[in-house]
């Protein structure tokens, strides 16, 4: 059943791509909405869909609490590709969700929200190639040698995007739970306000 | 005249001297263990000053070779914190939170987002949540002169790290409060890598209601967010273990959470030596997933991202490059 909705969800990925490309012939996309129709919750993808596609568009004007519950849930069930492209794994992995996944659930919620602010507010670019930097510290450091330091440049805007979303969760995950050990209940949310493009 | 009496004398001279060099040394030994003793009082002042005190004032944060202006306004009432945070350059971002709750306003993209806080008792400026005693383990403690910062006299407090595990904190405390009005974050290299400082700032002063509201109204915005506090689930065994810790450092968290994109079950565990602090992530990797590997870097933050037993581990905090490698590659899949 799992293997049956993955499928759907990759199919309309796609799919959806396609349609936003408008390189879908009108059978296909026929075929997709039928079957589409004739499944309650691939239905419910395709309307998660849609409404993030309004939320990123800006069409969607409506304030309330039925509206934040609706992008709440958009945002749960919307799998987002988090990291770019750089060292492929091959293995077949299966993605095992434990059995009390409804109370798991809320527990990311906060970085969800951070989420969409750091994406609006952080830049948190991986940095230049760190092994040079990296070399000249260690050379004034005879206590502690960094391992080989292997990082990958990104190069697709979109793939940029993905890493400083990924990052910029955990580290307001990080940031929560260690603000009352560090300075940092200053510095965590003085990056959710400032504006990165500040020149 | 006999060689005797001379070399008596050169033997008296050098009782002397030898004494008279151990008395500097317990002296300057005395004044360094007072001195010790004394940035260890600041810093608990710097510590209860945060927890109890109003204010009111602008600071600049400067990371990466960028400076953003905000002002903070705090109130304390009760043992209640409430805080505004707001953007002073740039959109007119903000930050509004009290003990349970934060609100965002980002009216640049149109967006809101209010969730719980994951930790009431995080709070601003606040540091020192370890034992002075355990932080000597890792620290030394010193006193830097006095400075004039925001229109007010400050001490500085040198926390030097004993090792290359850790940055040091320059911290300059308003000598009349303890309030903490400047922060360096310092690297091995003598380094700032982050800063933050008051250019003014009113302590004590009543905190108006109309000052914790924010400019944005909010229904302005679309907003998003949470309608029940945050749910994690702590583990006391997870799948996951770090053998070998850099020195000082300890698990002082360690949780089973989904991940808030994707929806995938991650290990989170949180460690700490008092002040500086950090994460490791680990997450099944997918099938055709791919990722960055190796080591990132934003402002004082770093990450290290490996792939071990087709997990994605990612170490993060505010902490040198050494730090995260080392857990890296300390961390191992427990059998």
């Amino acid at each position: 059943m799992g293997d049956r909705y993955q499928l759907i969800d990759m199919i309309m990925k796609n799919t959806v791509s396609e349609l936003i490309d408008q390189r879908v012939a009108p059978h296909d996309l026929a075929d997709f909405i039928d079957q589409v129709a004739k499944d309650h919750r691939a239905l419910g993808k395709w309307r998660n869909y849609h409404l993030i596609g309004d939320v990123i568009r800006g069409e969607v004007t409506s304030t309330g609490n039925c509206m934040m519950g609706r992008v709440q849930q958009a945002l749960e069930a919307e799998p987002t590709v988090l990291a770019p492209i750089a060292e492929p794994v091959t293995n077949n992995i299966e993605v095992v969700r434990p059995s009390n996944i409804e109370a798991l659930k809320s527990a990311g919620m906060f970085a969800v929200a951070a989420s969409i602010v750091l994406m609006a507010v952080l830049t948190l670019s991986p940095g230049a190639p760190m092994a040079e930097r990296d070399g000249s510290e260690i050379a004034r450091n005879t206590v502690n040698r960094a391992p080989e330091v292997a990082t990958t440049n990104l190069t697709e805007p979109g793939q940029q995007q993905a890493f400083e979303t990924e990052f910029g969760q955990m580290l307001v995950e990080h940031g929560e739970f260690t603000a009352a050990s560090g300075l940092n209940g200053l510095i965590a949310y003085a990056k959710l306000v400032s504006n990165e493009n500040l020149e | 005249m006999s060689v005797l009496p001379h070399f008596r004398m050169r033997k008296i001279s050098l009782k002397a001297g030898i004494r008279a060099l151990f008395i500097i040394w317990v002296n300057s030994s005395i004044g360094v263990l007072y001195a010790s003793e004394e940035a260890a009082d600041w810093l608990m002042k710097i510590n209860d000053a945060a927890a109890h005190l109003s204010f009111a004032g602008d600071f600049v944060y400067v990371h990466d070779d960028q400076v953003e202006a905000m002002t903070v306004v705090r109130r304390v009432q009760d043992g209640a914190m409430q805080e505004r945070l707001y953007a002073l350059n740039g959109e007119a971002r903000e930050v509004v939170r009290d003990m349970d709750r934060v609100w965002c306003y980002i009216p640049d993209k149109n967006v809101g987002v209010h969730d719980y806080r994951q930790t009431s008792e995080s709070g601003f400026p606040r540091i020192l949540a370890a034992d002075i005693d355990d932080l000597r383990q890792n620290y030394l403690f010193e006193l830097g002169g006095r400075l004039r910062v925001a229109d007010r006299m400050t001490t500085q407090v040198k926390v030097l790290p004993r090792d290359n595990y850790r940055y040091g904190y320059h911290l300059w405390a308003d000598e009349e409060s303890g309030l903490l009005l400047r922060s360096d974050l310092i690297d091995a290299a003598g380094d700032s890598v982050e800063q933050y400082l008051f250019v003014n700032i009113e302590i004590g002063r009543e905190i108006a209601d109309s000052e914790l509201e924010s400019v944005t109204s909010k229904d302005q915005l679309v907003w998003y967010g949470m309608d029940r506090p945050n749910l994690t689930t702590d583990v006391n065994q997870g799948q996951w273990q770090v053998i070998d810790l850099p020195a000082g450092y300890r698990l002082t968290k360690h949780i089973l959470r989904m991940t808030p994109m994707d929806m995938e079950e991650e290990e989170h565990m949180v460690f700490t030596d008092g002040l500086s602090s950090v994460s490791i992530f680990v997450k099944k990797a997918k099938q055709g997933q791919s990722t960055v590997i190796g080591l990132s870097k934003m402002g004082a933050v770093h990450a290290y991202r490996n792939n071990i037993e087709n997990h994605w581990v990612t170490v993060m905090g505010e902490v040198p490059a050494e730090t995260v490698q080392h857990l890296a590659k300390q961390i191992s899949f427990r059998q």
